[in-house]
């Protein structure tokens, strides 16, 4: 009888911990501030604010759930956190490869000009 | 009792293990929202040319963050799961066209590299060509310049050549003419020291009687300074010659004075002789009384009559005749 009532127990709250992992998500969170860290680096503060900003957000707020005791939500967000901070490096980037390509585009068409200047006299 | 209680326990625990899966599961996998939003954001990645070119391993991360998605609806996870990773699907798609556009401008820029460089390459190899144009024609010009300076020297040379020829000729003509009036006042001088008078016939000398003794045809000795002074004349001027003409009064035959004044004046060419002069380069001729300078009725003028004239020919050797 005591034993059916601790297996009884014991498998109720295994399948409750399988849906609500409760240990606080540190790896989650250092992955996600990495990612910043890594967005900052390429320049997104600068090229890709409104993506950065969403990630920061996010971290904030899954600090918040995680104080609050709800760490699915924590989980949730910081995941997301991390792949916006990843969009904002490629974004960052992006830009700035879009930016110096347009330089190149311009400045091989000043010397295209230039030379045929040239070529006239 | 206790084994009701215990079945009782169990059904409850098996309910509740239903409920929870049941909150956890939920929509057919297909017709959930995160999954359709993940299929789309995934095949919009898949088909940009951008991203199969150039973001290979963002295109199969974004089959990943899918796959997870489909997973988590099949495994009948919380929905808010499926929805996150439907949330990064999506994201890793707009992860995967940004480092294809990022990766195609590096591309562009690096083919631009390579554009620049021919552009500039060309350009410089223009450059050259017009240097190289450039240079043919300075050295052309310098070719042209330096001939014409070896003309202009060669000028100058052929001048000063020309100018030192003429100095030279200058100074030729010069010397000639000092010598030539050098000459000329030689002549004068022994002329004047013959007392040989300028006529229209050339040099005229007048040997008087006193050379000669009364009807003798004989130069008078020591006193023959006059026919010495004769004799260098001739020396020095060797294309002269003398004609001599002898002269008398009118006393006595007409014959005989002819032959007396032949006589004298072969006695001076014979003095010449003797003092060296060529016979050849003289003619003696006896005149008589003809010609005569003076009056023969008085002794003085007889004394002028009485005479040898000696004409020197110029330097062409003429003597016009009487």
């Amino acid at each position: 009888m005591k034993t059916h009532l601790t297996i009884l127990l014991l498998t109720t709250s295994v399948v409750l911990t399988a849906c609500a992992s409760a240990p606080v998500p540190k790896a989650q969170q250092t992955e996600a501030q990495s990612a910043i860290a890594e967005a900052k680096e390429a320049g997104a503060a600068e090229h890709s604010q409104y993506e950065l900003t969403i990630a920061e957000d996010k971290i904030a707020k899954a600090e918040q759930e995680i104080n609050a005791g709800n760490i699915d939500n924590a989980r949730r967000l910081l995941t997301e956190a991390t792949t916006d901070a990843k969009l904002a490096e490629a974004k960052a980037l992006n830009t700035q490869a879009q930016a110096n390509m347009r330089e190149v585009r311009e400045s091989i068409n000043a010397l295209k000009r230039e030379t045929s200047r040239n070529q006239a006299q | 009792m206790q084994n009701k209680t215990l079945r009782y326990f169990s059904r409850i625990n098996f309910i509740i293990i239903l409920a929870l899966l049941g909150a956890c599961a939920g929509i057919p996998v297909d017709e959930n929202p995160g999954v359709v939003k993940a299929r789309q954001a995934y095949d919009s990645a898949r088909t940009n040319a951008q991203v199969q070119q150039y973001a290979k391993i963002a295109l199969r991360e974004t089959q990943k963050a899918l796959e997870n998605t489909e997973r988590a609806a099949a495994a009948g996870d919380d929905q808010a799961d499926v929805l996150t990773y439907a949330y990064v699907t999506a994201q890793r798609a707009e992860i995967a066209k940004q480092t294809a556009a990022s990766k195609a401008a590096q591309a562009e820029i690096e083919t631009s590299r390579t554009e620049r460089q021919n552009i500039l390459l060309e350009a410089r190899e223009r450059e050259l060509g017009h240097a190289r144009t450039k240079t043919e024609r300075a050295e052309t010009q310098a070719r042209a310049s330096k001939r014409e300076a070896n003309l202009a020297r060669s000028q100058a040379a052929r001048k000063a050549r020309e100018a030192e020829l003429a100095r030279a000729q200058a100074a030729q003509e010069s010397r000639e003419a000092n010598a030539a009036l050098a000459r000329a006042q030689a002549l004068q001088r022994q002329v004047a020291e013959l007392k040989a008078q300028q006529t229209e016939r050339g040099l005229v000398l007048t040997l008087g009687d006193v050379l000669f003794d009364y009807n003798k045809a004989d130069l008078r000795t020591g006193n023959t300074r006059t026919i010495d002074k004769l004799a260098n004349f001739l020396r020095e001027y060797p294309k002269r010659i003398l004609l001599i003409e002898g002269f008398t009064d009118s006393r006595g035959s007409e014959a005989y004075n002819k032959d007396l004044s032949k006589r004298r004046a072969n006695a001076v060419q014979d003095a010449l002789i003797k003092r060296g002069v060529d016979g050849g380069r003289m003619s003696a001729l006896g005149y008589g009384e003809a010609y005569p300078v003076a009056s023969n009725q008085t002794d003085a003028g007889r004394q002028q009559n009485r005479r040898v004239e000696v004409i020197i020919s110029d330097d062409s050797g003429n003597i016009p005749s009487r």
